[in-house]
């Protein structure tokens, strides 16, 4: 027994120093490796950036372990791979980054031990193993059978706390016209696409094999396109930013003014219930008139509401076009109490805006006070673009895309351009 | 705007080409029957006075998705302007704009999975001047597509 005590001692001393070493850095970011420049980007006073990493391929959704490594889904693949895995050092910057998984996607998170993944076409997951950046790189299908569609395709997704994961099934049209995307086309009435498409579609987190049509069911219609959407545990309630209809003024020019066409409809941000209706394709939400407004697709004159008395208004109205890719309530405690429980959106950054300026490609915060919005609002991070003015969207130097919160809180933001990746924190 | 006046730029700057290819064609090829039609009108001068035809075209029927400048939105719309698949054969291109495209093509290595609605109420002459516009106004590629073209490929498609 003796002997064993000089090495007990040692033991103590080297753990007591682990732990005010561990102390040290939880309380302070000194050694992550901020840029100067924030990495390029604006942040509000207080706010910081660190580069984690660079040229990872089209990023799209991301998600971060409670160890710190961090998955990024890809819509391209690279390396033959739709995965961008990244161990990040003591400063925060990556490490190591290895690609897996064969097929290219949106949607991703961690979840009971495992990572799940969107492909276009199925939800599938993947056995993470501790002490290993790669998880089990045999995929268990969660979720197949989506149709194979060419727009609006991706498979974003989220989970609740009882055992439900809740899947993006975007629209293949812009207002149910037919064919789709023509001036003065009718819609079809009722659309029929409603039936397989256009709103959330929920399934067992947890169940192998579930096959979409035959499994799950319609949370929520009447939703064009919502590659954001994020669960609320606070008030335990879905939220989802929709991707409003295009170009009112180039099919329907007798109605709406170029002006018109570039403004509407508003991109929209929903409360969503079980059985709720938003009103895509037949309804849009114009901001101005702070309505919801008949489809010139179903009748419309640009004013008169119609059917879409009834249907579910946003909680809120962002200008039209810009893109809202992801949201996620700020669940951590890093950031001053104003973030807590509010929304950052990212605007990936319009395309329909054409001739005109493009915009978005920012990250919004929206404050919330229990379930709704308490007040207007503010871009948080800015300078994505890179640019003054950006007329076409490749003209973006960087397109904000996919966010996560780490487990110390920081705000991680993809970039879909280049493949950046920043990690916002807060200085105290 | 300055993207409309590169777009003007990079159109003059096709106007210039084919104003030098019609001198050249104008000094030494006056004996080469082909180059001229019936009516006694260069084909390159046709062309030339079509290009702007095929860009108030292009303005209103394409621009929203392949943009102002013609390089198009990443991931979704391809481009135009330095898009070499262009040059693969006039009746590809006439059967993209009649019938339209849906499903994932792959342009200098990029991916682009999108949707693209059948043009089929312009009418020919519209159809191949807006192709001419997209092969020597947003690019050079020194290729020509006729109205009976287009023509031709309606029927087959009906």
């Amino acid at each position: 027994m003796k002997s064993l005590r000089p090495r007990s001692r040692f033991m103590t001393a080297f753990l007591f120093i682990a732990v005010i070493g561990l102390i040290t850095e939880s309380c302070s970011n000194n050694k992550l490796a901020i840029s100067k420049d924030n990495g390029g980007i604006k942040l509000p006073e207080g706010f910081t950036a660190m580069v984690v990493a660079d040229s990872l391929g089209r990023a799209r959704h991301i998600t971060i372990n409670n160890n710190g490594d961090i998955y990024i889904a890809l819509n391209q693949l690279k390396h033959g791979k739709g995965i961008a895995a990244i161990k990040v050092d003591e400063g925060g910057k990556a490490a190591k980054i290895e690609y897996f998984g064969q097929y290219s996607g949106t949607g991703i998170g961690i979840h009971k031990g495992y990572l799940y993944f969107g492909s276009d076409t199925a939800i599938f997951r993947y056995k993470l193993k501790d002490g290993s950046l790669l998880p089990d790189t045999t995929p268990e299908v969660i979720v197949r059978g989506f149709h194979l569609e060419f727009q609006h395709s991706s498979k974003p997704f989220t989970f609740d706390d009882a055992g439900n994961i809740y899947v993006t099934v975007g629209a293949p049209a812009n207002a149910c016209q037919q064919p789709d995307r023509q001036a003065h086309i009718k819609g079809v009435d009722p659309c029929p696409l409603l039936a397989d498409f256009g709103g959330i579609w929920k399934f067992k987190d947890d169940v192998q094999g579930q096959i979409k049509g035959k499994d799950g069911s319609r949370y929520a219609t009447g939703i064009r396109n919502a590659v954001a959407l994020d669960w609320n545990f606070k008030t335990s309630t879905l939220y989802a930013v929709q991707h409003g209809r295009d170009q009112l003024h180039e099919f329907w020019p007798e109605l709406y003014t170029e002006n018109d066409g570039v403004n509407l409809p508003a991109e929209e941000f929903f409360l969503i219930k079980e059985g709720m209706d938003f009103g895509w394709p037949y309804c849009y939400y114009d901001q101005d008139k702070k309505k919801k407004i008949l489809a010139p697709e179903y009748g419309g004159n640009a004013d008169s509401a119609g059917r879409c008395k009834g249907k579910q208004d946003p909680i809120m109205a962002f200008p039209g076009h810009i893109a809202p890719n992801c949201v996620r309530f700020y669940t951590g405690t890093m950031f001053p109490e104003k973030y807590q429980n509010g929304a950052f959106i990212a605007f990936h950054g319009s395309w329909n805006r054409a001739p005109q300026e493009q915009l978005g490609f920012f990250v919004a915060f929206v404050p919330f006070k229990d379930s709704n919005p308490s007040g207007p609002y503010e871009i948080f991070a800015d300078g994505f673009k890179g640019t003054d003015k950006v007329m076409s969207p490749d003209d973006a130097l960087h397109r904000p895309m996919g966010l996560a919160i780490g487990p110390d809180g920081s705000l991680y933001i993809t970039d879909s351009k280049q493949g950046k990746l920043w990690r916002v924190i807060y200085k105290k | 705007m300055s993207i409309l006046n590169a777009l003007k730029s990079r159109f003059s700057y096709s106007f210039v080409y084919i104003f030098l290819i019609f001198l050249l064609v104008s000094c030494s090829g006056q004996n080469k029957s082909g180059s001229k039609d019936a009516a006694g009108v260069s084909q390159t001068e046709t062309l030339s006075k079509n290009l702007s035809a095929g860009q108030e075209i292009y303005k209103k029927y394409c621009l929203s998705c392949h943009q102002a400048n013609g390089k198009g939105v990443s991931g979704m719309y391809p481009p135009l302007a330095g898009n070499p698949n262009l040059k693969l054969s006039n009746d590809s291109l006439i059967y993209i704009v009649l019938r339209g495209k849906a499903g994932k093509i792959q342009v200098n290595g990029n991916d682009y999975v999108g949707i693209m609605a059948p043009h089929n109420y312009l009418s020919d002459e519209q159809v191949s001047n807006v192709l001419n516009f997209l092969l020597n106004g947003l690019n050079n590629f020194d290729m020509q597509v006729k109205s009976s073209e287009v023509s031709q490929i309606r029927t087959k498609i009906k």
